[in-house]
């Protein structure tokens, strides 16, 4: 059962601005009509949220990235196998339907797609709030969705049961192709005392 | 019933339509024939404990092998394998009026799925679910542990049996 709870306005306005951010970026990225839209920005029991992801058993593509600094932040961006080689022919400029199996040049177009994003991120952070972040190189999974997904958790939060999640989601017009993303904050209350520091 | 009874009781009982229970991170959750218990794991362990007899069962799924120091309490039981196993004993106990001689485990999960990592947490958590089965005297009749991709399991409570894949492998019966 989901269980979320609201969180504060500044880590929403900061996720709000992030998100727009990674949008920009990904639209001249994939010169398309992509568009990230923030879906939701709430707290959740760790429990509740892994069952969630449970629920749906895909197949996914993942790329998992630490934004490291002044806090910490956890990035996750992830696709289903489908969604993958669309993504991959859209980055490639290949014809749509070129690729159609699961490959490196599926793999790092995942990768380098979650890099790009986490590093527009960081440099939101960065310019806008005075948090100086570096994303690491992403680390790439291709896996259930609830197997990543607990992996994802782990490594963001394992004293805090309460988790402050960024969801987002883009999806590219008229391809009908959808990614979701993923970022949480690793020490929630550190990132609001630096933000009423500024 | 006690209020602590009670308590564990509301906890447990989050069933999804159709019989299936999803069970997420620090999880406990038990129940009877026809449910089916699920989840999907990465280098987290599954505990699945069942009761042939009553055909009743439950499902732990532990993250670490036990508390950090500065976390001795106020923390969800099943996060850890020291702290969720005896959890889940209890509530079948409770629940089911189950004793743990009439318990037998199978284990799944602890995979390695992230490159590189040096310290192999999937690992320590096959050792301390063996560790705190074998203290409460629970025998381990399966397991499929270890690997670099992700499981999925199903545990169905009205046989016992659970069906486990992993990824990019066939889906095989515990």
């Amino acid at each position: 059962m989901e269980q979320h709870t609201p969180v504060n306005k500044y880590i929403r306005m900061v996720s709000q601005m992030s998100v727009e951010k990674a949008s920009a970026v990904l639209g001249k990225l994939l010169k398309n009509d992509a568009k990230i839209e923030l879906e939701n920005v709430y707290m959740s029991d760790m429990s509740a949220i892994t069952s969630k992801m449970n629920a749906s058993g895909e197949r996914i593509i993942g790329a998992m990235i630490d934004l490291t600094g002044d806090t910490d932040f956890k990035f996750l961006l992830f696709v289903n196998d489908k969604d993958s080689f669309l993504l991959t022919d859209l980055m490639l400029r290949k014809p749509i339907g070129t690729t159609t199996a699961f490959g490196p040049y599926v793999y790092s177009t995942v990768k380098e797609i979650g890099n790009i994003l986490a590093s527009a991120i960081a440099g939101v952070f960065s310019v806008d709030f005075k948090l100086n972040l570096k994303p690491t190189p992403p680390y790439g999974m291709h896996d259930f969705s609830g197997s990543i997904f607990e992996e994802y958790i782990m490594n963001s939060q394992i004293i805090a049961e309460e988790i402050v999640i960024i969801e987002s989601v883009f999806n590219v017009v008229g391809h009908g192709l959808r990614c979701s993303m993923y970022i949480i904050p690793v020490d929630e209350k550190k990132v609001l005392e630096h933000l009423a520091a500024i | 019933m006690d209020n602590e009874q009670s308590r564990l009781l509301a906890a447990h009982f989050q069933c999804e339509p159709g019989n299936t229970v999803l069970v997420g991170i620090a999880d406990v959750r038990v129940g009877r024939s026809p449910q089916v218990l699920k989840t999907n794991l990465g280098s987290c362990i599954a505990v699945c404990l069942y009761c042939q007899a009553a055909e009743v069962g439950g499902m732990l799924h532990f993250m670490l092998a036990s508390p950090l120091p500065k976390e001795r309490e106020g923390f969800k039981k099943g996060k850890y394998a020291e702290t969720g196993i005896p959890e889940l004993i209890t509530v079948l106990k409770s629940r089911f009026g189950v004793e743990q001689t009439q318990l037998t485990a199978k284990i799944f999960g602890g995979a390695s799925l992230l490159p590189g990592v040096k310290h192999n947490i999937g690992l320590d958590n096959e050792a301390a679910a063996r560790k705190y089965l074998r203290e409460y005297g629970i025998r381990i009749i399966a397991s499929k542990t270890g690997g670099v991709k992700g499981y999925k399991v199903d545990f169905d409570l009205g046989t016992g049996k659970v069906k486990c894949q992993t990824f990019d492998g066939d889906i095989m019966e515990f």
